[in-house]
């Protein structure tokens, strides 16, 4: 879609211009496709959701550098990948980091969030049902980031080669190249588990 | 249907269901590849347990929270580098290096020019150096008494006596 005729470019202008509602939109209409991206990459249910609400915090703070031009969703998932990508040097830096420490340095704010959550949560555990989804998501976390990144990105409707391209910052050919390689890695990583129409337990959710 | 269609059509079953025409244009593959179908049918199986991997649900409060951790960051102060001008920020490790090298650099090549004369130099300055140190006669330094004698201040009678002596 043109960025031109992209209805988040527009949201994301009047964000520029510090419209709140604006930006409430914009968050309530990627939360999910966000949070969704955050949580194949760190799979754990709290650090996804501190991620992805930082993914949004970078989108109000950076609005001034974001280009009407390019495609908001393209935007919106660099910056998803990025914060990833800290995570994980963060990690790498600093692996026994406690759970219970203080969300942001110099304030006592525990890392437990003080607005309540409404919603009854469902603990990561219990959306993991049985042992083959476990493996499926065991197979997707251990692909190369850069090949997990492209492949969960193709997956969604709003995507193309290019956009993937530019979220990766690589060309067409080689976002190409990563999605094959990481098809290719989880049907051989879950050959052992594959039988055709096992995995279905009723409708397919991506029939259409 | 070539093979690289068909390559584009597995591809594109990750993204979403085949349109009527697009299935059709497997099926018709597949009948005269049926070495293919086992591919594609582990393609599609595979597509669709990653489609249908459960994800976590966005919390109610999502948006709250998102305001509230904006709220903090626009309070807390901004570090005192960013308060300075670039350039008169201490300079980073790197450029600190970068500046000791050059230094050592420049002074290294300054030392060399200063080693390195060239021989019409050289020959410059023994000329006007060779006026102010006379060297003695070769047939007076072939003796040494004459030459152990030759730094002792005043007049050396005995040396004179000596120099007679060789003429």
């Amino acid at each position: 879609m043109p960025a031109d005729l992209d209805p988040d470019a527009a949201l994301m202008r009047r964000v520029q211009r510090g419209d709140r509602a604006a930006f409430e939109e914009l968050v309530a209409r990627w939360q999910q496709p966000v949070l969704n991206f955050v949580f194949r990459t760190l799979p754990d249910a709290t650090e996804a959701e501190d991620l992805a609400q930082g993914v949004f915090v970078q989108v109000w703070k950076s609005a001034a550098r974001y280009e009407p031009s390019a495609k908001f969703s393209t935007w919106l998932f660099t910056i998803a990948r990025n914060l990833c990508l800290n995570e994980f040097r963060r990690r790498t830096r600093h692996p026994a980091d406690s759970l219970d420490a203080p969300a942001h340095a110099g304030t006592d704010e525990p890392r437990g969030h003080s607005v309540e959550d409404r919603q009854i949560t469902v603990a990561p555990d219990a959306l993991l049902r049985g042992e083959l989804e476990a493996k499926v998501a065991e197979a997707v976390a251990a692909l190369p980031e850069n090949q997990r990144t492209a492949l969960l990105l193709w997956q969604r409707d709003d995507m193309a080669y290019e956009e993937i391209g530019t979220v990766l910052g690589c060309s067409l050919s080689a976002v190409k190249s990563l999605i094959h390689r990481a098809r290719e890695t989880l049907k051989g990583r879950l050959k052992p588990y594959l039988r055709t129409g096992e995995w279905q337990t009723g409708p397919a959710k991506d029939e259409k | 249907m070539n093979e690289n269609q068909f390559e584009e059509l597995l591809a594109l079953r990750w993204k979403r269901r085949l349109n009527e025409a697009e299935q059709m244009q497997v099926d018709a593959w597949l009948a005269s590849h049926p070495a293919e179908r086992a591919r594609w049918e582990a393609e599609v199986s595979t597509s669709r347990a990653c489609h249908e991997l459960p994800t976590t649900p966005a919390p109610s409060n999502f948006m709250a929270r998102v305001w509230q951790q904006i709220d903090q960051e626009e309070r807390r102060p901004a570090p005192v580098a960013a308060r300075w001008p670039g350039w008169l920020r201490w300079p980073s490790l790197a450029q600190q290096f970068a500046v000791l090298a050059l230094i050592c650099t420049l002074t290294a090549m300054l030392l060399h020019q200063r080693r390195a004369r060239t021989p019409a130099q050289l020959a410059r300055s023994v000329e006007q150096v060779a006026p102010l140190a006379r060297v003695p006669d070769l047939a007076l330094l072939k003796d040494f008494e004459a030459i152990s004698r030759l730094s002792q201040p005043g007049a050396d009678l005995e040396l004179l006596a000596a120099f007679e002596q060789t003429r």
